[in-house]
């Protein structure tokens, strides 16, 4: 039985998608799966941020079926805003999957539904976690000196876990392995930082606008490839594994969210990323995310996946986090600027590129010089 | 005559900016409810943007060339000079130095009441 749905939250998000003007077919078709006798709907909200992708709280109280009692899930599907770069939905879910047997820290995902009649467009379902996701909240955050050592430990043990999953992986549980379950992530020749030099000129042959402070940053990198480049074979990434994409509850991490660009990749493409200066949000001086020293992660990193990091590798792959992110914001600054998807926020995006370039020519100049020392304690 | 219609129609438009954002941040944002707060910081965000936009003069609006070493290369024909690896007479640390340059007034533009204009 379907009743009491209320819709709250920010009031211009209603009637977005169809979930906020009727939920009755997502209901029922949750009800089919669970095999519920009742399925009551208590309270559906939207939750904030995630410009690419939809995230729905559901509160449930189900009688009977797989999933008996009070639960709380979150319904993930595309905002009018899917970029063509991210995983779809039903590649993020398989990711989830292969990340939640392999014991990462992420929601346990539950359903996925490729019928377009349900809601319109796939979505899945995972649970909800406890948490804060918002980072200048957790960056400022009054317990963060204390929590902060053992917090970016945590974060390294969660990433060594992550890079634990290879393409030969199999998973202990389900007789699954990465070729069942990943089958759809690309594979590249030669280095992963190659791949990403030749993936940031393609983007930016597809903006309208020329930017030479970004090609002047790649053709640095590729001319000191021999340096940070490591053709081993790949792990699996996050790719966007940063402050903002996980839940801190209580000093201490509960999930890794948002797979959509998660791939097979270099491990310090992840660790450039979430040290990247552009990342921090003002908390210059804690270099993991705003919230930690390098060296508690480090030492938790290493010892969780047997494997030393190669430090001055990660200051390559910090400028190219920064271009990369440069990148990401003209694209979104491009669709609105072409009147494509109209938005103050996608707007004012481009003007943050500026911020990241003065970033990149900074990182460069200090490890030219012999002084980037971004990640001492 | 022209420049004076001009700098008459800039000054008009940035009064005119300048008393929107007055007007929006003096009295509108602070009655907006709690979840129209990160909208308000983006409408005062862009109306900053806005205001040192028209702050520089015609000439500097239009600039987007880079002057190296008696050459002028626009902003597109320096991104495919480095792109394609052309010689374009000009050491590594001036090419840095121009660039820095270019990065911090564009800098000032995006945060203008946050940094000080370069020079």
């Amino acid at each position: 039985m379907l009743n009491r749905a209320m819709i709250t939250g920010n009031g211009a998000d209603i009637g977005m998608t169809r979930l906020a003007e009727d939920c009755g077919p997502v209901l029922a078709w949750l009800q089919t799966r669970t095999g519920a006798d009742r399925f009551e709907c208590l309270r559906i909200e939207k939750l904030s941020g995630g410009a690419i992708q939809e995230n729905w709280l559901l509160k449930l109280q189900i009688t009977g079926g797989s999933h008996d009692g009070h639960q709380s899930w979150v319904l993930r599907t595309d905002a009018a805003s899917a970029i063509a770069v991210s995983n779809s939905r039903s590649d993020e879910f398989r990711l989830l999957r292969a990340a939640f047997l392999q014991g990462v820290t992420v929601p346990e995902p539950l359903y996925f539904c490729s019928d377009n009649t349900v809601l319109g467009q796939p979505f899945f379902i995972m649970t909800a976690m406890p948490g804060q996701a918002q980072a200048r909240k957790l960056v400022r955050s009054p317990g963060l000196a204390e929590q902060g050592p053992e917090l970016v430990a945590q974060l390294g043990d969660i990433m060594a876990k992550l890079h634990s999953i290879t393409p030969q992986t199999k998973f202990k549980t389900e007789g699954l392995g990465s070729e069942e379950l990943l089958f759809f992530l690309p594979r590249h020749e030669g280095s992963a930082a190659s791949f990403q030099i030749a993936q940031m000129r393609a983007a930016l042959d597809n903006l309208e606008t020329a930017h030479p402070v970004l090609e002047y940053s790649l053709n640095w990198l590729e001319d000191h490839l021999p340096i940070w480049a490591d053709a081993a074979s790949p792990v699996l990434c996050h790719r966007d594994f940063r402050t903002g994409n996980f839940l801190i509850e209580d000093g201490k991490c509960t999930a890794l969210l948002d797979w959509e660009f998660a791939g097979w990749s270099d491990r310090h493409e992840d660790i450039g990323w979430l040290c990247a200066r552009c990342w921090r949000f003002g908390n210059e001086k804690l270099p993991v995310g705003g919230l930690g020293t390098f060296s508690a992660f480090q030492k938790a990193y290493e010892s969780a996946s047997g494997q030393l990091l190669n430090v001055t590798a990660i200051g390559y792959w910090q400028v190219i986090a920064e271009i990369r992110w440069a990148v990401i914001a003209l694209q979104q600054a491009a669709r609105n600027n072409s009147g494509q998807e109209l938005s103050l926020e996608l707007a004012l995006s481009g003007y943050l590129v500026p911020e990241m370039e003065m970033n990149m020519l900074n990182l460069i100049d200090e490890i030219e010089q012999g002084i980037w020392a971004d990640l001492d304690s | 005559m022209v420049e004076n219609e001009l700098d008459r129609k800039s000054s008009q438009i940035k009064g005119l900016v300048d008393a929107l954002y007055a007007d929006f941040t003096g009295q509108i944002a602070s009655a907006l409810p709690e979840n129209q707060k990160y909208n308000a910081a983006m409408i005062r965000r862009s109306l900053e943007i806005l205001a040192a936009h028209l702050q520089l003069d015609n000439r500097e609006q239009a600039d987007d060339r880079y002057k190296l070493s008696g050459q002028t290369l626009s902003c597109s024909q320096l991104a495919k000079a480095l792109r394609d690896r052309q010689d374009i007479s000009v050491s590594n640390d001036k090419l840095r130095e121009d660039l820095k340059s270019d990065v911090m007034h564009r800098r000032w533009q995006a945060n203008p009441k946050t940094l000080s204009k370069p020079d």
